[in-house]
């Protein structure tokens, strides 16, 4: 029978008599256990475990990990603190990266966070350490707070709290400049949050809802989305745990809605934005990842090892440590650690992605949000806080056998010994990660104008100190970006027509630029920065000219002033405050004992946030996003009446309802160097299967065969999202190698579940697609290799001279 | 239970102190820490030798990067700046100079029209960012 943690106090304190060893140990651990107790010795004990994991951390602080993950996090951060400090504005527009971005709407900056007024403070590259520390620490002592609200001792719950708390994944983010994967660290925060909030306590719905909103303000892809299904987990089986109390029940249902509503809420002022940009540019994501039980095995107990390009391999990049299995063991089998036991193996499920033979990671991208989600064994690290609750717990059964028997006692010792051991492996672990960084000499700053560089985002981190953006541009996601930016300008504001007449910049800031102009006559002023629709000006109209900023002007002299003032923010702003508000309301009005609210008063708390937010979508207006044009490379119209001249008719047809129609190449003799198009012209029928992707392999004589492979239809239109029934060109360029002369080549084409399972689309009538000769099985050739595919045109390249 | 004692209060404000001072230690150790030491900047003479240097390689870097992703045009953009950026990090080292100050010399001499090699080809623009679907 499962002991209460009031018993467990009376008993560590009093153990039965016995063997004296035993009664010595027990006793011993007694003194640890009313240590765990108190929260300013338990809060000591875990800062001084935090300060020692950090401490090669915080010995380098002030110099630039030049890891390349590190730089654009790192210029996000600067870039904020730079608005701030060197111009006095919010951190809205990001000028330095990309032709300039939304700051807030870029999912991976980090500084709607509290960590931000370090930033601010010491400057990133002193504060990532510092927040490195807090992260650690606020996780342990998360970790601690979760494992008891299952009823776990102190004892247990402290000293299986640093399984999670410094699991690899807490090693490896500094390593790689992941700051924002510290994030993570607030999941149990949240889960935490809700349990309570689902139990009837008020303080639970600000610690969830806090805790999640502060998640997406820190940014990053991972940890907010995670947290929401761990929390789902949650509950769901809250919910399950209450089901035969219909008023219980109804109350943890309403308050686990409530803690939803107003996370989102709260967390609005980055999620407005961030959706927004996901809508100009959405985020395509194929492959099957997958973790085999080896690589499983290896990431939660092995070691970590960067290699020589500074990455690190699985082993050790979620270690939980192999000391933990005695508490582990003991947990398994309390009664209530069986809800963590599923989460628990529902992560390792999940973590192993496609590698499962039935895989819950493919299952889950197909929920809308989650289908970006490109790692799965990410899910390892709710594991590592389902595991350290199970601990906890498994120590807790070892304190009640401890009461009674000495082989009890021998076994709590064990226990808790082991996860004292435990704490080498983990420490050691960041340690190891810490060295593989390879630390250079901070930026240099230099005082001068800002203008747009090419630069190169390998080394991104230079360019905001040198008042540079750099247009080399790299995220997870296709950062709308226009291709008419230029690092080789004399001004960087300039009318389209040189004649028009004068641009000076009087002032030039992140969210605002003066200009003093003089036009002959009405025309356009180009701004060498990306269009936003949150860019405004008192003159004229803003306009998008190929993605770029652009202003029509009348003629005359002015004083232009553009500012970005984007309605995201402004509503996200007001959605945020009107739920910060709401969760003031709900604790101020009852102490810890209040009752939880009503259906009316959790009504009116969960609704007040959607008041800003109807009025701002109401009352401020913004040009739409536009759609992408739907042209091909070579400026043609993608969907076709008929096929274009000179096309080969294949009618190949394939499984899931698309027809290669027909196909031609640009030319038959392309030189080295030069560009050749291949078109693909194709045709869909109505409910055509989802999430395909086109493959294109051009196979030489003797060599290696290149690829253009691609997921869009001339890489502007999903195939599940054209016309049916009409030609749809599909046009890929492809540049051809300097030293390909000589050689004759056959261009095959066809269709796979790119982000599905990456298996072939069949081909189920060939139509009058040439058919590939049979060839010789080669020993070690993937005998897919050939399959379902169509020969779609030849080539050769004339010899000119070697390269 | 009675109200605490101020010998109580004093050992609980004790307690406290220790958390406390443990999170000081932290903030004053990242506050002094050294930073990597970092190279003084060089003349404009030597910035225009570098970026002679630079623009020299950027067609074979160009070539190599091409054939790496032939029909994508961001992933052969995106390779030939890392190349660049591994080029500017050695003649860094080579030189024993910032690699901050091999990126403003390529930045300066492309917006400033310095002289360059008879055969360098320098791409001022980039092709907007696609990441690939597929790692």
């Amino acid at each position: 029978m499962p002991a209460s943690p009031d018993s467990l106090k009376k008993d560590d304190a009093k153990p039965a008599p016995r063997a004296s060893f035993a009664v010595t140990l027990v006793q011993a651990i007694a003194i640890l256990a009313r240590s765990a107790a108190r929260t300013p010795l338990r809060l000591g004990g875990f800062a001084a475990l935090a300060l020692v994991t950090t401490w090669p951390l915080l010995s380098t602080a002030g110099s630039l990990n030049g890891y390349r993950d590190s730089h654009p996090l790192v210029q996000y951060e600067e870039s904020a603190r730079r608005s701030i400090v060197e111009f006095g504005q919010l951190p809205m527009w990001d000028p330095y990266y990309c032709g300039g971005m939304d700051g807030l709407g870029t999912p991976q900056s980090r500084y709607v966070s509290p960590t931000f007024l370090l930033t601010l403070l010491f400057g990133d590259l002193r504060a990532e350490p510092i927040v490195a520390f807090l992260m650690i620490f606020l996780g342990l002592e998360g970790a601690y707070r979760y494992a008891r609200s299952y009823k776990a001792s102190a004892l247990g719950a402290a000293f299986a709290a640093p399984l999670f708390a410094l699991s690899g994944l807490f090693a490896v983010a500094p390593a790689l400049g992941w700051y924002n994967f510290f994030g993570f660290e607030l999941l149990p925060w949240a889960a935490f949050g809700l349990r309570r909030a689902m139990a009837g306590r008020r303080w639970g719905i600000v610690i969830a809802a806090g805790a999640l909103a502060w998640m997406v303000g820190f940014g990053g892809t991972y940890p907010a989305p995670l947290a929401g299904l761990f929390c789902a987990f949650e509950a769901i089986a809250g919910l399950i745990e209450r089901r035969r109390d219909r008023s219980a029940l109804l109350v943890a249902l309403r308050m686990a809605a409530l803690t939803g509503a107003l996370a989102l809420g709260l967390a609005a002022i980055r999620l407005w934005p961030v959706a927004q940009t996901l809508q100009m540019a959405q985020r395509i994501i194929g492959g099957t990842p997958g973790l085999g039980p080896t690589s499983i095995v290896r990431a939660l107990l092995g070691r970590i090892h960067p290699d020589d390009r500074g990455d690190f391999p699985v082993a050790g990049t979620f270690l939980v440590g192999g000391f933990a299995a005695v508490a582990v063991a003991a947990g398994i089998v309390v009664p209530r650690a069986r809800q963590l036991v599923v989460v628990g193996a529902l992560t390792l499920w999940l973590a192993a992605g496609y590698a499962a033979n039935v895989s819950l990671f493919a299952a889950m991208k197909e929920l809308p949000f989650y289908s970006t989600l490109r790692y799965p064994e990410r899910f390892l690290t709710l594991f590592a806080l389902a595991a350290s609750a199970v601990a906890a717990l498994g120590v807790t059964r070892l304190q009640v056998f401890a009461r009674t028997r000495t082989l009890g006692a021998y076994g709590l010792t064990l226990g808790v010994g082991f996860l004292l051991a435990n704490l080498g492996p983990l420490v050691g672990n960041h340690y190891a990660a810490a060295r593989g960084r390879p630390m250079t000499a901070p930026p240099p700053s230099l005082a001068q104008e800002f203008h747009q560089a090419r630069g190169t985002r390998w080394a991104l981190a230079y360019y905001g100190p040198m008042g540079r953006g750099c247009l080399s541009c790299y995220d997870a996601y296709p950062v709308p970006q226009s291709p008419l930016l230029r690092g080789d300008l004399e001004a960087e504001e300039y009318f389209a027509d040189p004649t028009n007449g004068t641009v000076r910049r009087v002032s030039w800031s992140p969210n605002r630029i003066e200009l003093d102009v003089d036009a002959a006559r009405p025309g356009r002023l180009l701004v060498n920065s990306n269009w936003h629709p949150g860019w405004r000006s008192n003159v004229g109209d803003v306009v998008n000219d190929k993605g770029l900023l652009a202003i029509d002007l009348p003629a005359g002299k002015q004083a232009v002033t553009l500012r970005f003032a984007p309605r995201s923010t402004l509503g996200g702003a007001l959605v945020s405050v009107a739920a910060l508000l709401a969760l003031i309301a709900l604790v101020a009005r009852g102490r810890s004992k209040a009752p939880p609210p009503g259906a009316r008063e959790a009504l009116a708390c969960a609704t007040l946030p959607v008041i800003p937010f109807a009025l701002v979508l109401g009352l401020v207006h913004e040009p739409p996003i536009p759609r992408a044009e739907l042209k091909t490379p070579l400026d043609d119209d993608i969907v076709a009446a008929a096929l274009p001249p000179g096309a080969t008719t294949l009618n190949a047809r394939f499984e899931g309802g698309i027809t290669l129609v027909a196909a031609r190449l640009s030319t038959p003799r392309p030189a080295p160097e030069s560009t050749l198009t291949v078109e693909l012209d194709w045709k869909i029928d109505p409910g055509v299967d989802p999430k395909l992707g086109i493959f294109v392999h051009l196979v030489p004589s003797a060599g290696e065969d290149l690829r253009a492979d691609h997921v869009m239809l001339s890489d502007v239109l999903e195939i599940e999202r054209a016309p049916t029934g009409v030609i749809l060109r599909d046009q890929a360029q492809v540049t051809i190698p300097y030293d390909a002369g000589g050689k004759s080549w056959t261009v095959y084409a066809g269709l796979w579940r790119v982000r599905g399972n990456g298996k072939r689309i069949a081909v189920i009538d060939q139509g009058s697609a040439p058919v590939e000769p049979p060839k010789k099985p080669e020993p070690n050739a993937k005998p897919s290799n050939t399959e379902n595919r169509v020969q779609v045109g030849t080539f050769s390249v004339p010899f000119t001279g070697p390269p | 239970m009675g109200l605490a004692g101020p010998n109580e209060r004093r050992r609980a404000a004790a307690a406290w102190a220790l958390p406390a001072l443990i999170v000081a230690v932290a903030v004053g150790r990242a506050g002094t820490a050294t930073p990597v030491a970092g190279s003084r900047p060089v003349d404009e003479a030597t910035r225009r030798a570098i970026f002679v240097s630079m623009a020299a390689e950027e067609r074979k870097m160009r070539r190599d990067a091409a054939k790496d992703f032939p029909a994508d045009p961001w992933s052969q953009d995106d390779a030939f700046h890392n190349l660049e950026y591994k080029r500017a990090k050695s003649m860094a080292g080579e030189r024993g100079i910032s690699i901050a100050d091999v990126l403003r010399a390529e930045d300066e001499g492309m917006r400033g029209h310095w002289p360059r090699p008879a055969n360098a080809w320098l791409n001022p623009s980039v092709p907007p960012c696609r990441p690939r679907p597929i790692h």
